[in-house]
């Protein structure tokens, strides 16, 4: 017990001095994450109205396709990454392996699916209204869908900051793709790893705090957003 | 289409010119989170970097755990301004991420998998750099009685005929392959459910170890590290030296194998670590008063 | 002039016919009102004559010209507006709301503001203008929508149950606003359960009961 309650000591006190280490760490979690989760939005959010809008031959394969990928453990995808992003695989020329675009890479693989199922839903359950309201109104057929889109913004903007939550609390991707290096590519999600395999329960629950709190802002931030 | 996504600016426009006097909450609402969106954005170019001239090191955990680069890189990094990137992995992964092309030098100790490694041309220039041992630690009661022995093999017969609990890295690590090819040399090919293989670091391992009052095989350094730290309370039993020994050696990986490997910065890296000033870094590291390392370059310059 | 003309037209839901018009005729500037209970058609036939429903069978003309549905019904669908009986505010404001048809059609956004705030005029809509649409009450929505579809500038409004689930007081104020617009000489079609509200406006009554007029 006392064990624990000392690691919980060491650990809010390395946040409230803002240990270098742990800020450094949370600098490349914002970082990585953030453009993980620009590229994988621009990617997954049309893809999401797509199948949620269309009428097309394989929409259901689709579908059903996305929502498995959403179960893909996250080692599984790293490893695949790697197949592709080493120095022998495919993508290999762009000396990728072990830099922070190497992490986002991983993570807009595990953030599409997620991000074009959650926006495909929250377009799907747009009022049936708004395409009748829109078409009596005089809208042309691409205004109609710019319309269901804008009404389904707040869901869409719900899966982009799901999607950064998921991304920046990743571990397996992160530790392949970007090697833990301290300082470039150590994220507060392989910093934790690291240190609870040196035993070095403070610091890890410093970075574990720190995590948590960009979290939860990411979260209070979404819900903010829904509330209207 | 376009004026839709403009209108915001008209809503903004209305609003200052109506006189009324009324909260218009949505409104405030939208515009909170278009300048949270456009401080992400400027967040996100700020923060893209390009790629950097660099040196990628694979090395096992133990070099890295113990804060012995930590010494080593700043000095060599202010001699030649190339950051040093260490991933560590086990030396099993790391001379595999040598084999991949994937890093530019490797740092290991596992004697039979860098001289494959080499003799399969994976590897250019090889060096030793130092070593340290391997030693058995158990509980302080040490219950198979193996501090009394003179021989390795001997020490492990003691804990398998005792049925003490024995804790494995499991991991294809250096320190695992060091301990497979005891077993082996102790004629021991069978393990009961004393034996326990983890698949984890030398860390994990050795906590796993003391919490269970278990023996393992570790590496001096990363054992003395966690022992500094308050983090294990185990005692080293069992012989010393001998087959025990500890050498690690740097291999830069072989540019002919590829081409885009940084080989002229891994020869100064090599260079480096092997002249008098690494081969001091390394001889005066100290974790709590004690040596963890002993340089064995030979012809340091 | 004879705006619309509809004969023998038939829809189909699933197997069911829910309707099966023989014959309807609307006059240019004047009021038609469709009567019957609930369930009688009335809406179907509403959606059909505002190009959103395709008939399965029967002529249906607008100005002479038949009706064209589906994705090619654009140029109908500016002519032709529906207030449907629970419409559908879009998220934003009231005026946002209201200027919609009117950037529909291409309109700048100063523009379609002026012309939004005459018909936001036209249905007392003046002291929501800026009100989040999400929280207005029943009877709010439903001026606003109406000052929706007026803003639009259609020739021909369809009018679905307007004044349906609404308290007396803004019951009166909609048909007040019905009475203004008829005076005006657009050519409405009114759809109501309980018609004796609009008996003064009406010039023609087209009673409906199981898709069939009666």
């Amino acid at each position: 017990m006392e064990y624990l309650l000392d690691g919980f000591a060491d650990g809010l006190m390395r946040v409230l001095r803002a240990d270098p280490q742990v800020m450094l760490a949370a600098w490349v979690t914002i970082k990585v994450g953030f453009w993980a989760t620009i590229l994988a939005s621009l990617i997954g959010l049309p893809v999401g109205f797509l199948l949620a809008m269309g009428r097309f031959r394989g929409r259901g394969f689709a579908i059903t396709l996305l929502q498995t990928s959403l179960g893909l453990p996250t080692v599984v995808i790293g490893l695949l990454a790697y197949g592709f992003l080493s120095r022998r695989g495919p993508l290999g020329f762009a000396d990728l392996l072990f830099t922070p675009s190497a992490i986002v890479v991983g993570l807009v693989v595990l953030a599409v699916p997620l991000v074009a199922v959650f926006s495909m839903t929250s377009v799907a359950s747009v009022d049936e209204r708004v395409r009748e309201t829109a078409l009596t109104l005089g809208a042309s057929n691409g205004l109609v869908a710019w319309t269901v889109l804008r009404e389904a913004r707040f869901g869409m903007m719900a899966a982009v900051l799901a999607a950064f939550g998921r991304v920046s609390s990743e571990v397996g991707i992160a530790m392949m793709l970007g090697g833990n290096i301290e300082g470039y590519t150590r994220t507060l999600t392989t910093a934790i790893a690291l240190e609870s395999m040196k035993g070095e329960f403070g610091f890890g629950i410093a970075l574990g705090v720190v995590l948590l709190a960009i979290i939860f802002v990411t979260n209070l931030f979404s819900r903010y957003i829904q509330r209207s | 289409m376009k004026s839709i996504s403009k209108s915001w600016i008209v809503r903004l426009r209305s609003n200052l010119q109506n006189n009324q006097e009324y909260k218009y909450i949505p409104m405030t609402r939208c515009f909170l989170a278009r300048l949270f969106l456009a401080l992400l954005l400027v967040l996100g170019f700020w923060t893209h970097s390009p790629a950097l001239d660099r040196l990628k090191l694979a090395t096992t955990t133990s070099t890295e755990n113990s804060g012995l680069l930590k010494q080593l890189h700043p000095a060599f990094e202010k001699k030649y301004g190339i950051p040093v990137h260490t991933i560590s992995v086990g030396t099993g992964k790391a001379l595999r991420l040598g084999q991949n092309g994937d890093v530019d030098i490797v740092l290991v100790h596992a004697r039979k998998a860098e001289d494959s490694f080499m003799d399969r041309g994976y590897g250019a220039h090889r060096r030793a750099v130092m070593y340290n041992d391997f030693v058995i630690v158990g509980p302080a009661s040490d219950p198979a009685g193996v501090f009394k022995t003179f021989d390795v093999s001997e020490a492990l017969l003691q804990i398998k005929n005792s049925k003490s609990l024995w804790f494995s890295r499991g991991d294809d690590s250096g320190t695992h392959k060091k301990e497979m090819e005891l077993w082996r040399d102790a004629g021991v090919g069978v393990f009961g459910s004393w034996y326990r293989a983890l698949g984890q670091g030398m860390g994990r391992t050795l906590m796993a170890a003391d919490e269970k009052s278990g023996y393992t095989l570790t590496d001096r350094g990363t054992y003395i590290a966690l022992v500094a730290n308050g983090k294990v309370s185990l005692k080293i039993q069992g012989p010393r030296g001998g087959r025990l020994h500890n050498p690690y050696s740097v291999i830069a990986v072989n540019p002919k194998r590829h081409p885009h490997v940084r080989f002229d910065l891994a020869v100064k890296y090599i260079d480096f670590l092997t002249s008098g000033e690494g081969q001091g870094i390394i001889r005066d590291f100290r974790l709590l008063g004690k040596q963890l390392f002993y340089p064995n370059a030979k012809n340091p310059r | 002039m004879e705006v619309f003309f509809l004969e023998n037209v038939k829809f189909r839901f699933e197997a069911d016919l829910v309707l099966d018009i023989e014959r309807v005729t609307v006059s240019s500037g004047k009021v038609v009102l469709l009567t019957g209970a609930n369930g009688s058609g009335k809406t179907t036939l509403l959606r059909v004559m505002a190009g959103l429903l395709t008939p399965e069978d029967g002529i249906i003309q607008y100005m002479g010209d038949p009706i064209i549905f589906g994705k090619a019904g654009l140029e109908h669908r500016r002519r032709v507006t529906l207030l449907a009986q629970e419409p559908y505010l879009f998220r934003g404001n009231v005026l946002l709301n209201v200027s919609y048809g009117l950037r529909a059609r291409g309109m700048s956004i100063t523009q379609a503001n002026e012309k939004a705030e005459e018909a936001i005029l036209k249905t007392r809509c003046e002291g929501l203008i800026h009100r989040d649409a999400a929280k207005l009450s029943g009877g709010e929505k439903k001026r606003v929508a109406l000052a929706r579809a007026l803003a639009a500038g259609a020739e021909t409004l369809l009018l679905d149950e307007p004044i349906s689930h609404l308290d007396e007081e803004n019951s009166k104020q909609i048909v007040e606003i019905i009475k203004e617009l008829a005076a005006s000489g657009i050519t409405l079609v009114v759809s109501t359960h309980i018609p004796e509200w609009a008996s003064s406006l009406s010039v023609k009554n087209v009673r409906l009961a199981y898709g069939r007029i009666v």
